[in-house]
């Protein structure tokens, strides 16, 4: 935990995100319009629970994530990451404020520099979040250890590594910062099916050892259901729907929920969705979010699902 | 049984440079039947595409075909000169590759590339070439006035429709699929998939279909091979598959997808470090179901998960 950050306290939660709304500019040849990313975003984590943000491209889910690393700055509405403001934060407060939120990206390819061993790319972060450690060589083998890899990785270079150990490698700097949330973004997207489990079950076991709080964005519902406690589905920049996972899953309301659901590749599915009925949800999409008083109606208390639907109507 | 669509035998792929040769593809042997959908799975590197490239005698150099036959309607592809290989793509053998929607044409219209596809291959007027066109994005539903806009007024899943009504558009008996769906999100992809069923349905051709997918390809398929280091470790119909894999790398693929629904339990998947070398030949071990013996090692970068 470092300076920047208040120790969280029992019953405060780790992030809360109020009314957050993000919009960009998009021009055309005659006219620039705003596209709303986010609208009215409320979302609240508990220190050590996994969150996932699903939805289909364009939908805001990395946007969302991106506003939590302040790589985006919001229009309005105000983040807490354990109870402090994090709304206009720079400098050294900015980069504090980084070592104890840290990103895991897509793209494992991409994130490790090609022409340093890993052990270098270790060096560099423990130098930078934790600059009083005596002995780095120490840490950097409990990182690998900690991530499921032998300490020999340390004098590879990453075109030597597999793309599920290259992830393992991204996650084990990540964790040379210490951080008390971790946002992974689309995580497993790029590794190959048969070690994406591996990489999800590292996650579950930092958040169980650790307590670190954990924001998964992906587009695949099973994963999402897999690892997270609670699933917030979004949908054109709003979250329409939310709950404990297994629940969320077993009975979704909003029909984009439906949709999604109804869309997965599944065996063992007796029936799936026809173009009928597809095109009946994605109407009913339609009215739903075009509803002009649309609030959080409780499906199932105990297990937090909610759906936003127009209050005004039945 | 049915003469088959496509035999392939034995078929050896190496890239070779100067200082060694790599197997990309290693004895690999299937067939296909008419109107049957065949998925071939298996995680990068393991040879899936240069077995789909070999059979549209698409590779090009390092690679080389060194061993093996593929035997097409039991004509053999291998021995085809350029001009009848050039009459017999297309027409009879169709291939969709994996970015496919990026693969049209920028700078011109739908309909343009639509015609240029009809008369190179069967000639014949542009009105006429025009109304096959108009047809064929009405069978993938799309509105037929579309053939006057550019691929950039598409959307994704949209380009990926034209792209494989291009490849049916002169009825082939086989359609090759390489990854055609992993660019798109889950909804477009099942629209996808329907209509490459109704497709199939409408003029009856068969498919290998290419994907990592195993969730997907149990869905869609009628047969699967499972391919692991330019080997095919398991080749059994879909059912056979999903109820009782054999070999452990298929095992370890199907246990790598949670589900939807159920109880939540721990998956295992596949870790890291472990390989499986010493791939022996097929042998039959139930109806139709045939597996190759392996050896499975971890190495020393153990996984201590």
């Amino acid at each position: 935990m470092t300076a920047a950050t208040a120790q969280p306290r029992a019953g405060q939660p780790a992030v809360s995100i109020r009314s957050l709304s993000k919009s960009f500019t998009a021009s055309t040849f005659l006219r620039r319009k705003q596209v709303p990313a986010l609208r009215d975003i409320d979302l609240e984590m508990r220190q050590g629970e996994i969150v996932a943000l699903v939805g289909e491209s364009g939908s805001g889910k990395s946007t969302l994530a991106r506003c939590l690393a302040i790589l985006e700055t919001p229009d309005s509405g105000e983040i807490r990451v354990h109870g402090k403001k994090i709304n206009g934060l720079g400098g050294a407060a900015a980069r504090r404020y980084r070592s104890d939120v840290q990103m895991i990206f897509q793209d494992p390819f991409g994130s490790l520099n090609p022409t340093f061993r890993v052990e270098h790319i270790l060096q560099r972060a423990l130098a930078l979040h934790q600059p009083k450690l005596t002995s780095s060589r120490a840490e950097m083998v409990r990182l690998v250890t900690t991530v499921g890899l032998a300490p020999e990785v340390l004098g590879s270079f990453p075109h030597e590594l597999s793309g599920g150990q290259r992830q393992r490698i991204a996650i084990a700097r990540v964790l040379a910062a210490k951080p008390s949330v971790i946002l992974a973004d689309e995580p497993t997207s790029m590794l190959d099916v048969s070690v994406r489990i591996g990489v999800l079950n590292l996650l579950h076991k930092l958040r169980d050892e650790h307590g670190i709080t954990i924001l998964y964005v992906t587009h695949d519902l099973a994963s999402a259901r897999y690892l997270a406690d609670r699933i917030a589905v979004l949908h054109e920049g709003r979250i329409v729907e939310s709950g404990e996972s297994v629940q969320l899953l077993d009975s979704p309301t909003h029909p984009y929920t439906r949709l999604l659901v109804g869309a997965v590749p599944n065996p063992d599915r007796d029936h799936s969705l026809d173009a009928q009925s597809r095109a009946a949800l994605r109407q009913q999409i339609k009215d739903w979010s075009e509803g002009r008083n649309l609030r959080k109606r409780v499906i199932n208390e105990e297990a937090q699902h909610w759906v936003l639907s127009d209050g005004s109507g039945a | 049984m049915s003469v088959p669509v496509l035999e392939i035998q034995d078929l050896t792929v190496e890239y070779v440079s100067d200082e060694r040769a790599v197997t990309g593809a290693d004895r690999v042997s299937f067939t296909i039947h008419p109107g049957e959908i065949f998925g071939l799975a298996g995680e990068s590197g393991c040879g899936k595409s240069t077995i789909a490239n070999s059979i549209m005698r698409l590779l090009k150099a390092p690679a080389q075909i060194t061993n093996g036959k593929i035997l097409f309607d039991g004509a053999d592809v291998l021995s085809m000169n350029d001009s009848s290989l050039r009459s017999w793509r297309w027409n009879q053998v169709a291939m969709v590759f994996q970015s496919a929607m990026n693969s049209l044409n920028p700078v011109t219209r739908i309909g343009e590339q639509f015609i240029d596809v009809i008369r190179t291959h069967r000639g014949g007027s542009r009105a006429s070439a025009l109304q096959r066109a108009r047809e064929l994005l009405q069978m993938v539903h799309i509105d037929p006035t579309r053939l006057k806009s550019y691929p950039h007024q598409l959307s994704g899943g949209q380009r990926q429709r034209v792209v494989i009504a291009m490849a049916c558009a002169l009825n082939p008996r086989l359609l090759i699929l390489d990854e055609p769906t992993t660019a798109l999100d889950v909804v477009v992809q099942q629209e996808i998939l329907e209509q490459i069923r109704e497709l199939q349905q409408e003029l009856g051709f068969a498919i290998l279909f290419i994907t990592h997918d195993m969730s997907l390809m149990l869905e869609l398929s009628d047969h699967i091979g499972i391919m692991y280091g330019g080997r095919m470790v398991e080749l059994a119909p879909a059912d056979t598959l999903r109820h009782g894999p054999r070999h452990a790398y298929t095992q370890a693929l199907l246990n790598a997808f949670p589900p939807l629904h159920g109880p939540r339990v721990k998956l295992t998947g596949l870790s890291e470090d472990t390989t499986f070398t010493d791939i022996q030949d097929l042998e039959l071990v139930g109806d139709n179901h045939w597996v190759a013996p392996a050896r499975k090692t971890t190495s020393a970068l153990g996984e201590s998960l």
